[in-house]
């Protein structure tokens, strides 16, 4: 409902629906457009949108210029509601963005631990795969020893 | 595998081909040393000796900025890579994909790698790759690497760059030569990196977790060094790292405490440009990369069986950007000797350093087992 003039309208059950249906679709037009899908918010605002207004402001009780700052207010307000939620959807989609480089959880450095002759390519490649597996464990393990700086790690 | 359109530079785009790849002969075996300046690489064909490609890239992007004009940029490309970026760099912002020899930017390093695909005669073949990393990168580290190159590589393995290197500089056709010195057999391995120097016992086997050692300290250490100096004589300066790291290439040296060589650099001051005597602060910087990577080599000799140690010390062998510092094999090998070891004789790979772990990568990449090799799921 209309924040600031609300208790002026007072409206009827059948004009509340309408108003609700108003604010909705208004929604509904604001989210597509942030999402860029601005053809379907079009239909809405274009299509939908006109009749219900019409409908709704010859029942609302009050006057063209009320029912046009009854109407800029709804859209000021789910404006600000549709880019305060775009802001918190980028915040959250860059915290668990997976292509993100992540930082601040160092681990140990994966390294071999047996000695394989320089000749055995695959005798060292299969170390170094034992390697990485024993810092995933130790990783999982140990999650606050591993924090510290690779630098102390590396040094032993 | 993610059909991922990579972002296009002046040379088109990478785009992997995500259907059936060609015969097991034809997959394309990559060896490349992704370095935090310059990239190496080198392909051949899999069951093939035969180099096919070989390239040294500026590990570096560029993005067109908002207010560059049409006809400005060679076929108003939105992104430049490698010596194209350097060249545009007045209308581009440059991003460096690595800092420290690992993903710093992800999007900038899988536009970077998608460059490199490009340049690779890719030809709808399988991409294996083999990637060095620093030795002291950690599952953090290796987890960014294989995201930025999911979707321009099939196959990958992550390998420490002390190895490739060690694998790289060995010349497999000399082993029965009586009078070849095989460089790994029994070698001190300093690898001086961007982010990191690394010091390795090389004694014919791969260094162990025992074997090395690794500091966060060198080439960006040494132009963070260079700049705090020359920003507290000339605070005025507006001098950035970017411009340091240009001083450091052309000025870099060890060894100048008899003042007949000077660093003369032109650097703007107060909006003027002016020739600066920089010695003392390019000395400076170089000065403590050398004192930490002596310290290093010191305390790695300590760990290597006496029986050994002789041999060792005429084995030293310097590689990464830091071996470029002019002087530096030789005033390392005299700090050995002050220190008392006997006929200590380092050896500076030099300019060709970047080729030898991409060379290393490439005969990882021949050798390894069909299981070894990491699927790269899109």
């Amino acid at each position: 409902m209309p924040p600031t003039l609300t208790p002026h309208i007072a409206p009827p059950s059948r004009t509340a629906e309408l108003w609700r249906s108003i604010e909705e679709s208004v929604s509904e037009a604001c989210v597509l457009r942030a999402e860029g899908r601005e053809a379907e918010a079009i239909v809405i605002v274009q299509g939908k949108l006109p009749a219900l207004i019409s409908v709704w402001s010859r029942g609302a009780g009050i006057s063209g210029e009320e029912c046009q700052q009854v109407l800029r207010e709804l859209f000021a307000r789910v404006q600000q509601q549709v880019a305060t939620a775009t802001v918190c959807k980028r915040l959250v989609l860059q915290s668990v963005d997976p292509r993100a480089p992540r930082r601040g959880e160092a681990s140990a450095p994966v390294q071999i631990r047996r000695r394989v002759p320089l000749d055995d390519i695959t005798g060292m490649l299969d170390a170094l795969d034992e390697g990485e597996r024993m810092a995933a464990v130790f990783r999982q393990n140990f999650p606050s020893i591993t924090s510290r700086p690779q630098a102390a790690l590396a040094m032993g | 595998m993610k059909a991922n359109s990579m972002k296009s530079s002046a040379g088109g785009s990478a785009v992997l081909d995500a259907s059936q790849p060609r015969a097991h002969a034809e997959t394309l075996l990559v060896g490349l040393d992704w370095g935090t300046n310059t990239s190496s690489v080198v392909t051949s064909l899999r069951g093939s000796e035969e180099t096919i490609t070989k390239e040294l890239v500026p590990t570096v992007v560029g993005y067109a900025t908002d207010d560059v004009l049409p006809g400005v940029l060679p076929g108003d490309a939105k992104v430049l890579f490698g010596r194209m970026a350097l060249k545009h760099k007045s209308n581009l912002r440059l991003v460096r994909p690595l800092q420290g020899g690992v993903i710093h930017d992800t999007e900038a390093a899988e536009a970077f790698v998608g460059h490199l695909k490009n340049l690779l005669h890719v030809d709808g073949r399988e991409v294996r790759a083999v990637i060095g990393m620093p030795a002291s990168s950690d599952l953090v580290s290796r987890e960014n690497a294989r995201n930025a190159v999911r979707g321009v590589f099939h196959k990958v393995l992550f390998v420490p760059e002390p190895f490739l290197a060690a694998l790289g500089v060995r010349n497999e056709a000399n082993l029965n030569d009586p009078d070849y010195q095989d460089p790994v057999l029994n070698s001190i391995y300093i690898d001086i990196g961007a982010g990191s120097t690394d010091v390795c016992l090389v004694q014919g086997h791969y260094p162990t977790v025992d074997d090395q050692l690794s500091v966060p300290f060198a080439g960006d250490a040494i132009d963070q060094i260079i700049l705090d100096r020359i920003l507290a004589e000339y605070p005025e300066s507006g001098l950035t790292l970017a411009r340091v790291r240009e001083i450091k290439e052309r000025h870099s040296w060890v060894l100048a405490e008899d003042g007949t060589t000077r660093a003369i650099a032109t650097i703007m001051v107060g909006g003027k440009p002016r020739k600066i005597d920089v010695t003392a602060q390019v000395g400076a910087g170089c000065d403590a990369l050398l004192q930490k990577t002596f310290e290093m080599t010191r305390d790695l000799i300590a760990r290597a069986n006496p029986d050994t140690v002789a041999e060792l010390l005429r084995n030293v062998i310097v590689t990464g950007g830091g071996s470029l510092i002019k002087g530096f094999g030789v005033a390392l090998q005299a700090k050995l000797i002050e220190e008392g070891f006997e006929s200590p004789q380092v050896r500076v790979l030099g300019d060709n350093y970047k080729d030898y772990v991409a060379t290393g990568a490439l005969k990882v990449a021949r050798m390894a087992r069909e299981n070894q090799w990491q699927t790269l799921l899109g």
